[in-house]
């Protein structure tokens, strides 16, 4: 069973990524955090949802930092608890720098440019199956 | 009247700093040194010194070695020498090697110091120009780079949610997951109108030159009335205004307005959604030649951490409503083309106070 995480704030993107999770997968469960403590501090209490990997859609832009800090309060996480997340970057930045950084970042799966939409939560489940 | 050219003389023989001083102090503001030492504590006691003349023979040092030092220490001032023909092999080596303006030979006519002095002048402007310049233009440089990347976060990130949404909208029957889908992308669409309006003040507050009026700030004040009245009763904030203008005052109104409009959104846009008692207070008092302008709001107020970071560029200490990061940053620079200046207080949860001092021109 796939489960999601999303990390984002705007009310639209969240808004985007729930109807397109529905659509492709109406009985996974989603999570919504609008900061990056919430988000990390429910994530190292979680046990995991069960052998598959949560899938994290990860914003940038968080009000309480980048999702470069979150990053690195991810890679400060045990290993097992970072194994039950597959943390995919969305993002509207044009930045070179900062993609390579992302692409570079070992615990980043996949960068992907916003909006969410349907053919790009397929390429990230595949993604997924791929690496399983 | 302008102030006189500033010329530093070196020169080891106390007969020839007599005589340039005495021969040139009606132009010319003259400081005089025997030595080396002597010229750089001068140089570092009077950083307006625009021209260095230094003659070639001295004890220590030649004039030579003397401006080599100089031009690392204190790059600005232009470098003349003053040398006897013998000296000429090893002048033509630091005039190429751009240790030198100009040389002059001795002995030396009144007129050629004044024309050589003349010359270095307009080439210390010129270079001079060519700096401020160019630190101009790195600033504009830094402001491009971070102006790039707010395009990606700021125009790109709405814009994107609009065509996530319109893809979605392709299959939603229902009308009501439509209206609401389409409230959502309205207020994308108020953060990139809000985004533009701020660039757009941000560009015309800059480059524009002040155009100084008299000010009635009662008139300003009825504008400021006229444009968020119907927003402000429709939201239920008490808008409470005194204005006390005994004595003219002279500003930029445009300007102004752009202060005081980019204040009022604040104070509008920061109240907190659903508080009973939402107010914004406005008090104007012109004395002695200056506005002290108060705005207090009922809003969600600003942590004490982000104080010195709100009047920055791009800066936003909270995301969780629509906005630039441009807002404070024009007032900010508005207020200093103005000669005024603006603090906060804030607490969390209970409103904002931002006072601002703006002189009369």
């Amino acid at each position: 069973m796939l489960s999601f995480i999303v990390i984002e704030h705007a009310q639209l993107d969240c808004y985007i990524a729930r109807k397109v999770i529905v659509r492709e997968h109406p009985a996974s469960p989603v999570k919504f955090f609008d900061t990056i403590a919430a988000a990390v501090m429910s994530m190292s209490e979680a046990n995991g949802s069960g052998n598959t990997p949560d899938i994290v859609l990860l914003d940038l832009m968080m009000p309480d930092g980048s999702g470069f800090h979150f990053l690195e309060v991810f890679e400060k996480l045990e290993t097992k608890k970072r194994e039950q997340y597959f943390i995919v970057v969305l993002t509207s930045s044009l930045n070179k720098g900062e993609l390579s950084r992302l692409r570079g970042n070992p615990h980043v799966r996949m960068v992907l440019d916003k909006p969410m939409t349907v053919k790009k939560i397929q390429t990230v489940i595949e993604a997924l199956h791929l690496e399983r | 009247m302008e102030k006189k050219i500033q010329i530093l003389y070196v020169d080891d023989e106390q007969d020839n700093l007599t005589g340039f001083k005495a021969a040139f102090r009606l132009s010319y503001h003259i400081y005089t040194a025997e030595n080396a030492q002597a010229a750089l504590s001068l140089l570092e006691k009077h950083p307006d010194i625009r021209i260095i003349i230094c003659d070639q023979r001295m004890p220590q040092m030649t004039g030579v070695e003397f401006f080599e030092e100089v031009r690392h220490l204190y790059p600005l001032p232009i470098r003349i020498l003053i040398t006897a023909y013998t000296d000429i092999e090893s002048v033509i080596g630091a005039v190429n090697r751009g240790q030198i303006f100009r040389y002059i030979g001795k002995p030396w006519y009144d007129v050629d110091i004044v024309s050589a002095i003349e010359e270095a002048h307009k080439f210390y402007l010129a270079s001079s120009m060519l700096m401020i310049k160019n630190q101009e233009l790195q600033l504009a440089y830094n402001e491009l780079d971070k102006f790039a990347y707010s395009v990606s976060h700021d125009l790109r990130g709405p814009l994107s949610g609009i065509l996530g949404a319109i893809e979605l909208a392709r299959d939603i029957e229902d009308v009501e997951e439509m209206k609401e889908l389409l409230n959502l992308m309205e207020s994308s669409v108020f953060k990139l109108d809000d985004y533009i309006s701020s660039m757009h003040d941000y560009y015309s507050s800059r480059r524009g030159e002040l155009k100084v009026m008299d000010i009635d700030f009662n008139a300003v004040c009825e504008e400021l009335q006229e444009i968020y009245g119907v927003y402000i009763s429709t939201n239920k904030i008490r808008f409470n205004v005194s204005v006390d203008q005994q004595e003219t005052f002279r500003s930029d109104e445009f300007v102004l307005k752009m202060i005081l409009n980019n204040l009022m959104t604040n104070a509008i846009k920061y109240q907190k959604k659903n508080y009973h008692d939402k107010s914004i207070g406005l008090s104007i008092v012109i004395r002695g030649g200056a506005a002290d302008i108060e705005i207090r709001d009922s809003g969600i107020g600003i942590p004490e951490s982000h104080f010195e970071e709100i009047f920055n560029l791009f800066s936003r200490a909270t995301s969780h409503r629509a906005g630039s990061g441009l807002g404070l940053y024009n007032v900010k620079g508005a207020l200093l083309k103005l000669g005024g200046h603006i603090t906060v207080s804030s607490v969390v949860d209970q409103g904002t106070l931002f006072k601002l001092m703006i002189p009369s021109k």
